[in-house]
């Protein structure tokens, strides 16, 4: 069993929010948003293989604050840094949120779509 | 909506606000009750909705101490059942208003009559003044002079009256009694005088001397001694003389008794003048007619007829036209006096009527006043005792809310009435005294909005066994949120609570202080489709979203179930440790504030169990050898590959890994 492919976690999410079901009740939400920062994650790796290797050993806050010099899209990158640390405390357990909304996730997703277009165009 | 047909949401907003307002969580009908009831208010719960209103929303919450004092007066004294006392009150005033109107009115009126009744010269008017212008007003003495019912009211209209009425002696009967006396006195002369006399003794002497010759027969005469003048013959002459003497002695004495009875009646017409005529001039009348009575009467005296009958004649002429130009001159008085009275009259008996009703309600007035009073003391003292409880209880709730706030409720208090009716809030900031809501901050109105409500939510009066708080916990630091969950403990006693929030600290303290609650989670998905689902202590949720992940592999395909599992296990330790070290330290007395810094600080599984473990941060490097000694090697396997796995696959048993970190997770848990 392979690891998710960015492609297959930002799938795997939209299933997730826009298909109700029973076996997901309740925590499809906390699920999207891990798999939506998987991609993110996934995405940033293979920009650094393909641009500067070594990169992902770095700390994620380090890496997103490498990205501007490798996006041509300051904006983008922005967003990327944003929808990370989003996507990460919606991740990790936080006594005081609750899970997050229908429209954040597909922001998200969307950010994440944008990158990855971003990065291989 | 359901129970009020209202959404505090429209109020005073624009009709879009009530429009748009519609159910989006359906597309079909809302299903109704079997049972539908029928009526404006089949339950009784229209004025109980009011007054002890078992909803609370951010918006109401937020409004209860921004809006005018008199409507959180009203908010607060609905509860005290006071609208009885309030209305009877003011229905005293009205009465009471009622009754000075009537007075003011009857008094506004009275200064005309006063003037009309100040130009006449009339005894009546000056009556009705005096009546009027007294200390109070002397109404029966009105009534009866304008009504005339009392006669002694004015005399001068009683002797005006009396001279209309007052005639002179018949003329044609003063006539008839001239010519009776002047017959009577020529038949008395003709029969003579003298001779009436001389009959009468004649007659006597005859009778004696008949008499005697009856008893002792024919003889000499004893009066002049002549023989045998006494003797059958003189007997037939005599007794002859005598009945001749008889009849003439008759027709005398009868003329005599009719010239009596002519001068009697004559005389009788001469009656003194009348008192009244005494008071002629006072009345501004001609005085003739007096002098003119006085000569007439005095004529009583005469004595020969002849006299008597010339002076009937002489004086009945002038005593007939004075008394004709008195009468005359007293009828055109009266008429002018009563010209100017009637119009004064009518308006004084139609003021009467006015008057009558203004000191009936005068009379009133001070009972009125008394039974007002009276009220207003014992509402005072009803709503103070009614109140009481209830601001008791709301400083109570305040107590709990405030935790670390400085403000210091003192004391509630209803007070003002009418229009300056308020709820005055007893502050202390620091301990000195100030207006409540300058010194608060929102956080701690919204607390103080729900320490006056709650307990009005909850007297055993409320028909409603249920409230329902929609987001309190909004702009409330953590301390309060304690203080919430506590008075929410308190209410949840004796009713059922539901509250909304979309802040789940009120959860958290719920479950940390360990308060029984039911929490439900409610998601949201397209089409405003809701999903609601318990929800559990966040260490069991994460590990239970974990085994359902595993259980739907195949629906979600297995490497996205494994991924977010392990992310759920992770979840699960980091829930586990956070309540741990959130309930020692704020059972310590630390702040919330700083547990919460803390807390942010500390980044990934080892800072947190390095703080679970050692009470420090920095010991992340001694925390897999604890882990070993408090728990056991497979425990510590799993805190590993969660950490490790965080974004990569899981290539192990991931149901082992899942009950594994579950245990784990408990026992961190415990460590609290």
């Amino acid at each position: 069993m392979n690891a998710l492919t960015t492609e297959e976690a930002l799938v795997a999410a939209r299933q997730l929010v826009d298909t109700p079901s029973q076996d997901t009740t309740g925590l499809w939400a906390r699920a999207a948003a891990v798999l939506v920062r998987q991609a993110l994650e996934t995405a940033l790796r293979d920009l650094w293989h393909r641009k500067a290797r070594g990169t992902h050993k770095a700390t994620f806050t380090a890496q997103l604050l490498c990205l501007p010099a490798f996006l041509d899209d300051e904006d983008l990158a922005g967003a990327v840094a944003w929808t990370w640390a989003a996507t990460s405390a919606a991740c990790h357990h936080n006594g005081y949120a609750l899970p997050p909304v229908r429209g954040e996730l597909e922001t998200w997703a969307a950010t994440v779509e944008r990158f990855i277009a971003g990065t291989r165009g | 909506m359901l129970l009020t047909g209202h959404n505090r949401r429209w109020e005073g907003r624009t009709a879009e606000w009530k429009k748009g307002w519609r159910n989006l969580h359906t597309d079909g009908e809302v299903a109704r009750g079997r049972q539908e009831m029928q009526g404006d208010d089949p339950l009784g719960w229209a004025d109980p909705l009011v007054a002890y209103r078992p909803f609370l929303s951010y918006n109401e919450l937020g409004a209860l101490l921004e809006n005018k004092p008199s409507l959180l007066y009203d908010q607060l004294a609905g509860i005290l059942g006071l609208e009885e006392l309030s209305e009877a009150r003011e229905r005293l005033r009205q009465q009471r208003l009622a009754r000075t109107r009537l007075e003011k009115d009857a008094g506004k009126a009275l200064p005309g009559l006063l003037d009309a009744l100040e130009a006449l010269d009339d005894s009546r008017a000056a009556t009705c003044l005096a009546a009027l212008t007294g200390k109070t007003w002397d109404l029966d003495a009105i009534e009866a002079t304008v009504l005339g019912t009392s006669e002694t009211a004015d005399p001068a209209l009683g002797e005006l009256r009396r001279l209309v009425n007052l005639r002179a002696p018949d003329a044609a009967r003063v006539t008839d009694a001239v010519r009776a006396v002047r017959e009577a006195a020529d038949a008395v002369k003709s029969l003579g005088d003298s001779r009436e006399a001389e009959s009468a003794s004649v007659a006597g002497l005859l009778e004696h001397a008949l008499t005697h010759h009856g008893r002792f027969g024919d003889g000499d005469c004893p009066v002049c001694g002549a023989e045998g003048a006494l003797d059958p013959a003189w007997r037939a002459a005599s007794e002859a003389r005598l009945a001749d003497l008889r009849t003439s002695t008759q027709a005398f004495g009868e003329a005599r008794k009719k010239l009596d009875a002519a001068v009697r009646a004559a005389k009788g017409l001469l009656r003194p003048a009348p008192e009244v005529l005494a008071r002629v001039e006072t009345l501004g009348l001609p005085a003739g007619a007096g002098a003119a009575w006085a000569a007439w009467s005095g004529g009583v005296g005469l004595r020969d007829p002849h006299d008597l009958a010339a002076h009937l004649e002489a004086a009945q002429g002038p005593l007939e036209a004075a008394v004709t130009a008195l009468v005359e001159a007293a009828r055109t008085e009266l008429a002018r006096r009563e010209d100017r009275w009637r119009p004064v009259a009518t308006d004084l008996a139609e003021w009467l009527a006015l008057g009558r009703k203004a000191m009936a309600g005068k009379a009133q007035v001070p009972d009125l006043k008394a039974a007002e009073e009276w009220m207003k003391g014992a509402e005072g003292a009803l709503r103070e005792r009614r109140f009481a409880p209830i601001a008791e209880r709301a400083q109570e709730v305040w107590g709990l809310l405030r935790q670390e706030s400085h403000v210091e409720l003192a004391g509630i208090e209803l007070s003002g009435s009418s229009t300056r009716r308020r709820v005055d809030l007893e502050v202390r900031v620091d301990g000195t005294d100030s207006v409540a809501l300058g010194v608060m901050s929102q956080g701690e109105l919204h607390a103080l909005a729900l320490g006056l409500f709650i307990p009005r939510m909850t007297l055993d009066e409320s028909p409603f066994h249920f409230l329902v708080v929609d987001d309190p916990v909004q702009s409330m630091d953590p301390h309060k949120v304690d203080g919430l969950a506590r008075v929410l403990e308190w209410a949840a006693k004796i009713r059922q609570v539901l509250v909304l929030t979309h802040d789940a600290r009120l959860a958290e303290a719920v479950r940390r202080m360990e308060i029984p609650a039911t929490i439900l989670e409610v998601t949201r998905r397209a089409g405003s489709a809701v999903e609601v689902r318990r929800s559990l202590d966040p260490v069991d949720q994460s590990i239970r979203d974990a085994w359902q992940l595993l259980r739907s592999q195949d629906a979600l395909g297995p490497p996205v179930a494994s991924q977010v599992a392990v992310t759920f296990c992770r979840q699960a330790l980091e829930a586990a440790m956070e309540s741990a070290i959130r309930r020692r330290r704020l059972g310590r007395g630390e702040t919330h504030a700083d547990v919460e810094e803390l807390l942010r600080d500390t980044h990934g599984l080892h800072a947190l169990a390095s703080l679970v473990l050692f009470d420090d941060p920095g010991k992340g490097g001694d925390v897999y050898k604890t882990l070993n000694n408090r728990f056991d090697r497979t425990a510590t396997d799993a805190f590993r590959e969660i950490k490790e796995h965080a974004h990569k696959l899981y290539p192990g048993s991931l149901p082992d890994l899942v009950s594994r970190a579950e245990r784990l997770a408990r026992g961190l848990q415990e460590l609290g």
